[in-house]
């Protein structure tokens, strides 16, 4: 197993490239070549997990583990382990389709961008990636917190990091401090559980080292992972960093913070609240299913109170993340142990990863100077290829069926609907509405007659980045029609992590 | 052909279309245009094929073995299962015939119509798109793969609406129709659920047998939740059918092209909410209150379709509310239990709206989109064949012509099935609206048929021009069809043999048609037509003077009504709370925050007279955080 660490080394590698390249090189194309290389080989393990290890009933897990380090002599041992199976496997596959698409179809982007802005970027890959390997709870918390570093310097540096109110305080300041507040709030969760417990805490064991803790230690820990988690993600009325964050952020940036980052939310919740606090937050499941419902409802208004295509996006980002969010709290208040919605929870992660990355990205590279505020209309005119692929993808992100987006949806809104009709109701009216918004704002820019400064366009896309995008196309259509391809291998290890009853 | 080979025959029926659909989708553009028109006609031809083979390996037409094609599980979770399963019965074999067949001919006839066009790849990429998804409607074995084709032929109609996209109109209507079929679609999945939950199974095929045998009183379904299934499916059946009160999307939907008004929205899609809730007959056996809905409802969209074609001045508009008018008498006749009769009607539609909509779309070519029935006058004399086919259509719809007319004997089954179910003040009401469907029909004909005003902006263009041979012969085809299914509806009584309808009803007998009923239909029929006709091709100005009515004008205010209670309200309360929630609210909270830390930073760096920054500041408070955990414990 200790080819896992190849992504890492790729990784490593990409960082000690960009820093020993000379200043008039094409960092940009290499950039783009270096991210394919991490891509297929995060591809290549996920693929390994997915349809190999999934297939082995026995031992669908696998583990690599580095030296133990003691930490407090006789105390406290860490043992920095991965670990691999379908669950975080697919993540890595999304990953790695999502980032070379990004940084392919953004490579104009960042055609003059220095070294610190592939830099950062990799160091917030690196953190992604880490975390969804990690099967240490400490080292778990030492990528999160990584991945994080690494987007505050790709956003602070090359972002276009809007100042608002007084001024005092940047929208990526905020940023920082409250995913730190979040996350420092986990850090004081793990400590507790290393301390209470004397164990190094990894997520496989991490369900019956909780349970021997004290009801007080398990309600603030579970509360401190909740909050770094909820703001990651983010959910519903923590999400007030997101906006900003994404419109000042680099249309990269943007696009991989909203592919990957926000997935490492939803893992949290997936992989230590749901079997670890599953049957302590059961008791607060009719106010978690609020706040999915609720971002669901609250994210397709907002989608259809503003105005840029921008906009759109992110707050339909918020409706899809609450709709993962509601299918990862049926789970836990399902009458009888379920894997079917965290089956889905995960199929759709996998889905909204790779349609948000290549819809942001196809929104950035629109215009020229990167401003979410021209207001384009007929841009198909001009952008004929580009149209075509973002209308394609417009409909995978309504879960048009027969796409894979489709069957995920259909067995979280099934799981809500057993929980409740209301709430099965009030999803599928947001997701409407939510649609309605996406579509309206397409046509608002790219039908009807010319408008606007067309002298912003960019270049439509070529043959190759077309061909990209019907790749994903082919994909989403396989997907949708054999959903059991994804859905099968992460049956057994969704079990894994549905809570008992 | 043995029977596997046989078997694979039906997902070549959907593969065909599909695969024509994406080639010409990625490489259509760089194609010339004559290779596209191959292209999709091979597709839609392959697909026709395939069920004509289908249909004629079986041992005869009445004597059908069902057949079924298993393409692997689509969904198998503890939750929900569904396999990808096509099924060949009587009725799928009927309407995929009738799908694959006109999409054959109405792609063909568009090889002629679109070549002054731009995007033609697209346009001729999408109606393949059409056709496949059709046909996993139409096929399919379960209420999922349903769902599939059911927003797949939505997607299609949407593309398809939107063609012209560079007008003002087309984009908006496009939208409508696809998201009032939303609308719809969103009561659909929660009475799919409903239905799960009550049944256990979404497959067509076993949720019938089970409901035989819940007809029969060995019901171990909950009854009520059925009764909720069918009423929360409706929706989706409503907008898929465009039945008030979502019915607004059709009349719009003419923005497209005209053989796309033919076979999407006359011919097929829009009668594929009557062929589900034909197969879901059981359902709605089960289910009166749910099958009192579909009557009013039915009665309504009668009333609005029929009274608004009259008043039209567009001919496709005509038409549409024409469309309108006839779904919902399929409607009535599945409220009253007679669902042969239902799709009986449907077939015939399928074959006098598809040709009127094509003879229209002879006309439109010739005067250079012009659609405007006061200044189209005249413009059949030179057109023989377009003459003939649209006099075949309109006494087709108009209905009062035994043999000839297709909608003559499902219009007779369907007045009397009212009259026995619902008493005599619904039945007039029918009789009444039918009248006007001969009305606007005969005013149709009238309106072109006048003396042409050859003068200023009434001027015809390329006066004395007859469509190409690719039209004319399909126009000739759906003639024939149209008046063999008129001839083929009729009743035994009247000495026809009633093959649609034991074709469609298996062992369940023809209802008797009623003498007196049918001497009383031909005979007002006859008179109205022959006034509508007269009226209407002397004085061009007529239908204007009626269509000053203020309702009429706006087509009743259901657009008003949406704009106004659904559409502003969300809008406006949107931006509000936008302005409100996501500004002040939540990144205010955010700048409260950051103040705070500032705060309590500077008090911070007086303690400690340095610099912290936020970052390190973070770092102290993380230590901190950490010791007092171990404190706590140690």
């Amino acid at each position: 197993m200790i080819w896992i660490l190849v992504p890492f080394i790729l990784l490593a590698l990409s960082i000690l490239t960009q820093a020993m390249l000379k200043p008039e090189s094409p960092r940009g194309r290499v950039a783009v070549l270096l991210q394919l290389a991490i891509g297929i080989s995060l591809v290549a393990c996920g693929v390994y997990a997915v349809f190999y290890l999934a297939a082995d009933a026995g031992a669908p897990t696998r583990f690599w583990s580095a030296p133990t380090v003691t930490l407090i002599a006789g105390r406290f041992h860490f043992a920095p382990t991965l670990y691999l199976d379908a669950r975080n496997g697919l993540l890595l596959i999304m990953m790695g389709l999502a980032l070379p698409l990004i940084f392919f179809w953004l490579r104009a982007t960042f055609a003059e961008a220095g070294a610190s802005f592939f830099i950062s970027a990799d160091i917030l890959i690196l953190g992604l990636l880490g975390a969804f390997l990690s099967d240490s709870l400490l080292l778990f918390y030492v990528f999160f917190e990584v991945s994080l570093i690494g987007a505050y310097f790709w956003i602070g540096l090359h972002g276009t990091s809007e100042r608002v109110g007084s001024g005092e305080f940047g929208a990526l300041t905020r940023f920082l401090l409250f995913t730190l507040v979040g996350s420092l709030a986990m850090l004081v969760a793990i400590t507790a559980i290393f301390a209470a417990t004397g164990h190094d805490a990894r997520l496989s064991n991490l369900p019956a080292l909780v349970s021997t803790l004290s009801p007080t230690l398990r309600f603030w820990s579970a509360a401190g992972f909740f909050l770094a988690f909820a703001v990651k993600m983010p959910l519903f009325l923590f999400h007030g960093w997101m906006r900003e964050t994404y419109r000042g952020a680099p249309p990269a940036a943007r696009a991989v913070l909203s592919a990957v980052m926000s997935k490492l939310g939803a893992y949290g919740f997936l992989m230590i609240l749901v079997p670890a606090y599953g049957a302590d937050l059961t008791a607060i499941a009719g106010v978690l299913q609020v706040i999915a419902v609720g971002g669901v409802f609250y994210g397709s208004f907002m989608c259809f109170g503003v105005k840029s295509f921008r906009d759109v996006l992110i707050y339909s980002s918020l409706t899809h993340l609450s709709l993962i969010a509601l299918g990862i709290f049926a789970a836990m208040t399902g009458a009888e142990r379920d894997a079917s919605p965290i089956q889905a929870a995960l199929f759709q992660m996998f889905n909204h990863g790779l349609i948000m990355g290549a819809l942001f990205a196809l929104e950035g590279r629109i215009a020229r100077d990167g401003s979410a505020e021209h207001d384009f209309g007929g841009l198909r005119a001009r952008l004929p290829r580009l149209s075509g692929i973002l209308l394609l993808t417009v409909f995978v992100a309504i879960s048009l069926p027969g796409t894979g987006s489709f069957a995920a949806e259909l067995l979280i809104l099934f799981a809500a609907y057993r929980n409740s009709l209301p709430a099965c109701l009030i999803a599928l009216f947001g997701l409407l509405v939510a649609a309605a918004a996406l579509v309206r704002v397409y046509h608002r820019n790219f039908l009807g007659a010319e408008r606007g400064p067309t002298a912003m366009i960019a270049p439509d896309l070529t043959l190759s980045e077309t061909a990209a995008g019907i790749a994903c196309g082919a994909l989403w259509i396989v997907t949708g029609f054999y959903p059991m391809l994804i859905l099968g291998a992460l049956e057994p290890v969704a079990l894994l992590v549905a809570p008992g009853r | 052909m043995n029977i596997t080979a046989i078997q694979n025959l039906l997902p070549a029926a959907i593969l065909a279309p599909a695969a024509a659909a994406v080639l010409l989708a990625i490489v259509g553009g760089r194609l010339a245009y004559a290779w596209q028109c191959v292209i999709a006609v091979a597709g839609a031809a392959v697909s026709f094929a395939a069920i004509l083979g289908l249909a004629l390996t079986r041992d005869s037409l009445l004597g059908f073995s069902d057949v079924a094609w298993y393409g692997g599980d689509w969904l198998l979770t503890a939750d929900l299962q569904a396999a990808l399963v096509l099924y060949f019965d009587r009725l799928s074999l009927l309407m995929s015939l009738l799908v694959t067949g006109f999409g054959a001919l109405i792609v063909l006839y568009s090889a002629q119509y679109m070549d002054h066009e731009e995007d033609t790849a697209r346009y001729f990429a999408s109606i393949s798109l059409f056709l496949a998804a059709m046909m996993v409607l139409v096929l399919a074995e379960n209420l999922f793969v349903v769902f599939i084709g059911w927003e797949g032929v939505g997607l299609a109609s949407y593309l398809l609406i939107g063609h012209y996209w560079k007008t003002t109109f087309a984009p908006p209507a496009a939208m409508r129709a696809f998201f009032v079929n939303r609308v719809g679609d969103l009561f659909f999945i929660i009475g799919v659920f409903l239905l799960f939950q009550a049944t256990g199974t979404v497959s067509l095929p076993a949720l019938e047998m089970q409901g035989a045998l819940s007809a029969r009183g060995a019901s171990q379904y909950d009854v009520d939740l059925l009764g909720w299934a069918a009423l929360f499916l409706l929706g989706g059946i409503f907008g898929k059918s465009a039945q008030m009160p979502l019915h607004v999307w059709l009349p719009d939907a003419m923005a497209g092209p005209t053989p796309v008004s033919a076979l999407i929205h006359a011919a097929t899609m829009v009668t594929s909410g009557v062929y589900l809730m034909t197969r879901l007959d059981w359902l709605y056996t089960l289910a009166p209150a749910a099958r009192d809905v579909v009557f009013y409802a039915a009665l309504i969209t009668t009333l609005i379709g029929s009274t608004l074609a009259c008043v039209q001045h567009d001919i496709k508009k005509v038409l549409a509310y024409s469309t309108l008018a006839h779904l919902a008498l399929m409607f009535l006749a599945l409220s009253a239990g007679d669902a042969p009769a239902g799709m009986m009607h449907l077939f015939g539609h399928a074959a006098f709206k598809a040709l009127l909509f094509l003879a229209a779309g002879s006309v439109i070519y010739f005067q250079h989109h012009e659609q405007d029935l006061r200044k189209l006058r005249g413009v059949l004399k030179f057109m023989p064949v377009t003459r003939a086919a649209l006099w075949i259509g309109a006494i087709g719809a108009a209905g009062f012509v035994p043999y000839l007319s297709a909608s003559f004997f499902s219009k007779e089954l369907v007045m009397h099935a009212v009259h026995h179910g619902h008493g005599g003040f619904a039945y007039w009401l029918i009789f009444l609206a039918e009248l006007l469907g001969v009305v606007y029909m005969f005013r149709l004909l009238g309106c072109l048929e006048g003396e042409s005003i050859a003068s200023g902006d009434h001027s015809l263009h390329s006066v004395g021009r007859e469509s190409g041979w690719i039209i004319r012969g399909v126009l000739s085809v759906l003639m024939l069809v149209s008046v063999l299914f008129g001839w083929f509806s009729a009743s035994p009584a009247f000495g026809g043999s009633g093959f649609l309808y034991s074709m469609l009803a298996g062992v369940q007998a023809m209802p008797e048609a009623d003498l007196l009923s049918v001497v009383k239909n031909v005979a007002s029929g006859l008179i109205v037509a022959a006034l509508a006709f007269y009226f209407y091709r002397k004085d061009p100005e007529l239908a204007g003077k009626i269509n000053a009515l203020p309702p009429l004008r706006a087509n009743y205010y259901f657009n008003e009504a949406y704009e106004a209670a659904l559409l502003r309200p969300l809008g406006v309360m949107a931006r509000l709370a936008f302005s409100v929630m996501e500004g002040p609210f939540f990144s205010g909270a955010l700048r409260q925050t950051g103040a705070g830390f500032q705060k309590l930073s500077r008090g911070l760096r007086v303690l400690q007279d340095g610099y912290i920054n936020q970052y390190a500041l973070i770092v102290v408070l993380a230590v901190l955080g950490i010791l007092g955990a171990l404190w706590f414990r140690l």
